[in-house]
This record gives C-alpha cells, sequence and structure tokens, in this order.
C-alpha cells in the first residue's frame, strides 16, 4: 500500500497539485480573506520576533557607529546647537503669544480637533516590503495594540500612509509613495482640492506626483499640501508636502507637478499610529 | 528530515534578513536581491525537481502571506522556478558554477518581468524601458553577486549533509550484515 502511494506520488503528480494549490488560494484570497488570518497568524509568530531581533541588533550597530564621531565635530555643533537654542527660545516666547491667540480664535470657530490632538501609538518599522516594487512598511503594533485597517500613520509632522493590514503583533503600512497608492489633497492656503499619486519612478527622485488640480489655481514651489477634507480614507489636515514645478496640462483644464513629502521615506524608523478613523456621514 | 528543518530555517532567515538588512543597510541603488528565489534555484540545481519545487513554494508562500496581498502568485512563479532549475539536477555533479549562476540570473530575470506584466502593465504603467533599467536588471545583477557567495555556502552544507546519510547508510548495511 505505501509503496502503490509512493509510485502515485511522482514529481510530476506534485507539481500538478502544488500548481493546483496556488490556484485554489489565489482564487480564495481574490474573494475573501477568511484563510489569510490563521496563517498570517502562525508565519508572524516565527517570523516577526526575528525581525524585531534583526532590526535591533542593526539599530545598536548605527549607534555605535554614531558614538565614533569624532570629539571636534560633536564641539562645533554644540555650539552651534547653543546659538540656535537662544534664537528658538526668542521664538518660543513670540509662539507662546501667538498661541494663547490661536486658542481663543480656535475656541470662536469650534475648531479644537487638529490632529495634534488625535490619540496616537508609536510604533517601529521592523521591515520593509521583500520586494522592489512596492513601498510598504512592517511595524510591531497589531491588533492587540488596538491598531485597525485605514488607520492614518504619521512619522514627524507628515503624513507616511495607511494600515491597510492587520495581524495580532504586526500591521502592514502602505506609504503613499507606493506606486499603488492615490491621496485626494488639498491646498492648505486656498483648500483647491488635488490628488497624490504614488509613482515609482518618481520615488526614486523622492518626489510624488501631484495631479488633477484646477488650472485656474495660482500654486507656486514650496505650498504645503494636506489632506483634504473628502478624502476617504485619510483625516483632514495632515501635511503630504511641498508643491514642486506644477505646470498647466496639455488640456489647459488641469495642473500637475511633484510634491517633495515631508516625511524621508528612505530613513524611516518609528512611525505614530491616529487610532482615530475617518467617519464619513452617509 | 535534518534537510527539511535545515530548508525550512534558512528560508525564514533569509526573507528576515532580505526584509531587514537588505531593503536597509544592504540597498544598492535603490534594490533589494530577490534571496529567496535564488535559494530556490540553488536548491532546484542540488536537490532535483521535488526539492527545488517545494522550496519555492514554500519561499513564495511565505512572501506572500507576510505581504497581506493576494496569496498564490509568488509561490506559483517560484514553485516552477524551482522545478525548472531541478532539470539541470544532472549537471550538477560537474561542479562549475557558471550554469547555476545563468539559471538564477534568467530566473530572477523572468521573474521580475513576469512580476512586472501581472502587476505594472496591468495597471496602465507603460514604461518598460525605465522598470527594466531602474528594478529588473539591477536586482538581477544584486542577486548574481549575492549567489556567487550562497552558492559556494549551500555547497558546502550540502556536502556535509550527505556525508552524514552516507555514514548513517553504511552503519545501516553493517548492522544488517550483522
Amino acid at each position: 500500500m505505501r509503496n502503490k502511494l509512493k509510485s502515485f506520488f511522482t514529481t510530476k503528480v506534485w507539481l500538478t497539485l502544488l500548481v493546483c494549490v496556488c490556484f485554489f488560494f489565489i482564487g480564495l484570497t481574490f474573494f475573501t480573506d477568511v484563510l489569510t488570518k490563521p496563517l498570517q497568524k502562525i508565519t508572524s509568530a516565527v517570523v516577526i520576533p526575528l525581525q524585531k531581533g534583526v532590526n535591533g541588533i542593526g539599530l545598536w550597530l548605527t549607534e555605535k557607529s554614531d558614538l565614533l564621531v569624532s570629539v571636534e565635530e560633536l564641539q562645533s555643533e554644540n555650539a552651534s546647537l547653543r546659538q540656535e537654542i537662544e534664537d528658538l527660545k526668542q521664538e518660543n516666547l513670540q509662539m507662546q503669544e501667538d498661541k494663547v491667540e490661536l486658542n481663543t480664535l480656535r475656541e470662536l470657530y469650534e475648531l479644537d480637533n487638529t490632529y495634534s490632538d488625535y490619540e496616537k501609538v508609536g510604533a517601529a518599522v521592523i521591515g520593509r516590503s521583500s520586494d522592489n516594487w512596492y513601498s510598504t512598511f512592517t511595524i510591531d503594533k497589531g491588533s492587540d495594540d488596538g491598531i485597525e485597517v485605514d488607520m492614518n500613520v504619521i512619522s514627524g509632522n507628515g503624513l507616511v500612509g495607511r494600515v491597510t493590514t492587520v495581524s495580532d503583533s504586526f500591521s502592514i503600512v502602505t506609504a503613499i509613495i507606493d506606486d499603488s497608492s492615490n491621496v485626494s489633497a488639498m491646498l492648505l492656503n486656498t483648500s483647491d482640492i488635488c490628488t497624490v499619486s504614488g509613482d515609482l519612478q518618481l520615488a526614486d527622485e523622492g518626489y510624488i506626483s501631484l495631479q488633477h488640480l484646477d488650472g485656474d489655481v495660482k500654486i507656486s514651489d514650496g505650498d504645503m499640501i494636506v489632506t483634504s477634507n473628502i478624502s476617504e480614507k485619510y483625516l483632514e489636515g495632515i501635511l503630504i508636502g511641498y508643491a514642486k514645478d506644477v505646470t498647466l496640462d496639455s488640456n489647459n483644464l488641469t495642473q500637475s507637478g511633484y510634491l517633495i513629502p515631508a516625511v524621508d521615506f528612505k530613513h524611516i524608523k518609528t512611525v505614530l499610529v491616529i487610532k482615530e478613523k475617518k467617519i464619513i456621514a452617509q | 528530515m535534518r534537510r527539511f528543518i535545515i530548508s525550512f530555517v534558512s528560508i525564514i532567515l533569509l526573507y528576515v534578513l532580505q526584509c531587514t538588512v537588505f531593503k536597509g543597510a544592504l540597498l544598492i541603488g535603490g534594490v533589494a536581491p530577490n534571496l529567496l528565489l535564488m535559494f530556490t534555484c540553488i536548491v532546484g540545481f542540488m536537490r532535483g525537481r521535488r526539492s527545488g519545487m517545494f522550496t519555492g513554494f514554500f519561499s513564495g508562500m511565505l512572501i506572500d502571506i507576510m505581504s497581506g496581498g493576494m496569496i498564490g502568485f509568488t509561490p506559483l512563479l517560484f514553485l516552477l522556478a524551482g522545478y525548472f532549475n531541478g532539470m539541470f539536477y544532472k549537471e550538477y555533479t560537474k561542479e562549475q558554477m557558471l550554469l547555476p549562476i545563468s539559471l538564477v540570473a534568467m530566473c530572477d530575470f523572468l521573474y521580475g518581468f513576469i512580476y512586472y506584466f501581472v502587476t505594472y502593465l496591468m495597471r496602465n504603467r507603460l514604461n518598460l524601458g525605465y522598470y527594466l533599467s531602474a528594478v529588473i536588471l539591477p536586482e538581477m545583477v544584486y542577486t548574481v553577486a549575492v549567489t556567487i557567495f550562497a552558492y559556494i555556502f549551500v555547497y558546502y552544507i550540502n556536502r556535509k549533509l550527505d556525508l552524514i546519510d552516507r555514514k548513517r547508510k553504511a552503519k545501516n548495511v553493517k548492522r544488517e550484515l550483522n
């Protein structure tokens, strides 16, 4: 009996079987993700601790190499930083005065939920997509820490992307520079709507593409672009980046150009996940 | 069984290395090598069609499960690559490196090309020249460079395991004779 089984399972039979399994999975994941979640749970139990470990070693190494920076360099940097502190102190005083004014104005407008007030959770980037085609990050917080799909992710003061996959111990963030990403955005000062879409070709040069801006809108280099109020997935008013080289399209109706992202995507180490999701009035 | 465990651990280690070190500090020209495809090809070449096929299947499954998208496409391509490399198993004994390395190069190029075709061309990204020169070819070159080291490494591990197997077989024969 055993020999019979063995002679039945030739290499060609195995090949057919495995190809069928692949097609089964393609078909299944096309319609539903019932099997994805448990599979992710099992694999992540092995892979994620390892990834955290290797990532930790990498961080430790860079820390050590940073220590070797020469003392002279540090001294000159210290002097310039002291100078900067003095300047900033001055500036800060001015800002505080402004803030009082801002608060009173905000109270007047009842506009107290800018994104600095949202509840956020910090997460470390422990891995990136294994291929060269997509810009996704693996972060070390998952549904156990209250993360859900479609939560917005920021770093520093700029938009990184949104959570697209969640498992218990990790989640995957799709960056706005990803080739398949589209964000509805607007100009901060005039609230004109445009679309910011990632492009692999531009991402190499450090840009994202900006499209579908009305032809009659005046825009200059360095104008701030933030997430729009009509976006379905992104909270309003998160800084995306600064406009660059926006010109009128050949159709004379729309403008398009580039956008320099506010986040340095190459050296991203920690991110903040905003635990509030956009609720759209139906 | 021993081989199975070693392969399994290697796949996971290579995946972790690819996602962290090779996508971070060792990123050259914006691309990382495709370590798992390389491993699949080497195993297929050294151990035959069946081993290559299974290695490819599990590597691809790991990639697809952890990437959170559609599952099944990467394992399909990888297992075909493993099977294809296994067809050259007979040439393995000749102890030369040119054939496996050119096989890896070819598989990686084909994989990149098919991947572009399915995921990028279908979304109206028509600039094939750019994607060839910025992603597919650099990835191939980098993967080939890594293969030169990895091949020697896998070769020695495989030989060591072969020795252990042979010793055990000899022991069993002796026991039967006694």
